[in-house]
């Protein structure tokens, strides 16, 4: 029985473990922002945000392996993220002190009080949102405004995304209005 | 101001906030700590099969448990006995069987009344009264039909 021996092979042999860490390494460098940016705006406070973001990564790459689609991997990973923040925010009992954190958090120092004022109704109205308006409003901004990539993040036509952006803001809108 | 620039430009500013310089190494640090993803499928193996002994020991008890309680799990309905068991009642009599050692063949205590009754009954003291006379022939008297007669009526003829 003839051994070939790797250095003769056409293309290097690796083992699929090794394969798939080096996919999800790149996976990794380039989501990471993405899901700590998806939980910080649920959440507002870096800390809290961070943890969150970490724990999605992590249950990314458990789960990597079962992944079939893996052009769909930012997607899901924006889902996960979305639902542990919601999850820790709704069990977090610091509500109080981050309210306050998630204006300075969005604000500098040279920004003026009534700038932080408004930048806190503006935070109380996205969280009165609907959830999938609120989550297609938060990831435009994530994103800059580009529609097609809103729709492929949430895996929706871009008809959809533009409908639930319009009620959004149009939401928005009305609640600052009756604020003022 | 318009509030809608301001959701844009809050919008950007709140969402385009970076992670601390060291996230990413964090992440790598904690998956590199975690277990392999086969370690993942062990407890869930583990506690499937588990749930499938436990399942299996409880069906198979209550399959087992079942048959044996079947007479006294239905009250109403009475143990069928055949003729034998009757026909020892003349050795079922007290003074007969040996008190210590039960009688292998199920025995039915009666009052010693009954048992003459029976007694006599098997042994054909008893006979049936003979059945009553049948009539030969049924006389039936002869309908007999009277005519009606209506009375007259009074006040005069119609016109």
């Amino acid at each position: 029985m003839t051994r070939i021996r790797a250095e003769y092979l056409p293309v290097p042999v690796v083992s699929l473990d090794a394969e798939l860490e080096r996919e999800f390494e790149s996976r990794l460098a380039e989501c990471s922002t993405l899901a700590f940016r998806v939980a910080f705006s649920v959440l507002r406070h870096r800390e809290d945000a961070e943890d969150v973001a970490q724990d999605a990564l992590v249950r990314a790459h458990r789960s990597f392996h079962k992944l079939r689609h893996r052009d769909r991997f930012q997607a899901w990973l924006v889902r996960t993220t979305w639902r542990l923040a919601l999850d820790h925010r709704r069990g977090e009992q610091r509500r109080l002190v981050r309210q306050f954190d998630h204006v300075c958090a969005s604000t500098t120092p040279d920004d003026t009080a009534e700038t932080r004022e408004r930048a806190g109704h503006l935070w109380e109205a996205i969280d009165a949102l609907p959830e999938k308006l609120r989550l297609a409003l938060v990831l435009s901004g994530i994103v800059g405004h580009d529609i097609a990539e809103v729709a492929r993040l949430l895996r929706l036509p871009e008809g959809t995304v533009k409908s639930r952006l319009f009620h959004a803001r149009r939401e928005i809108q009305e609640r600052l209005q009756w604020i003022r | 101001m318009d509030p809608m620039i301001d959701l844009d430009r809050e919008l950007a500013r709140s969402t385009q906030v970076d992670p601390s310089p060291d996230f990413t190494a964090r992440v790598r640090a904690r998956i590199a700590n975690e277990p392999p993803a086969w370690q993942w499928r062990v407890p869930g193996l583990a506690i499937a099969m588990t749930a499938a002994i436990a399942i299996g020991v409880a069906a198979s008890n209550l399959l087992g448990l079942l048959p044996a309680s079947g007479p006294t799990a239905t009250p109403g309905v009475l143990e069928r006995r055949s003729l034998n068991v009757v026909v020892p009642l003349r050795a079922s009599v007290p003074a007969m069987t040996p008190p210590d050692r039960p009688s292998p063949v199920q025995r039915i205590v009666i009052s010693k009344s009954e048992m003459l009754a029976l007694q006599q009954l098997f042994a054909g003291a008893i006979v049936a009264p003979p059945p009553a006379p049948i009539a030969d022939e049924l006389s039936i008297s002869e309908l007999v039909i009277e005519a009606i007669v209506m009375p007259p009526i009074p006040g005069g003829e119609r016109q």
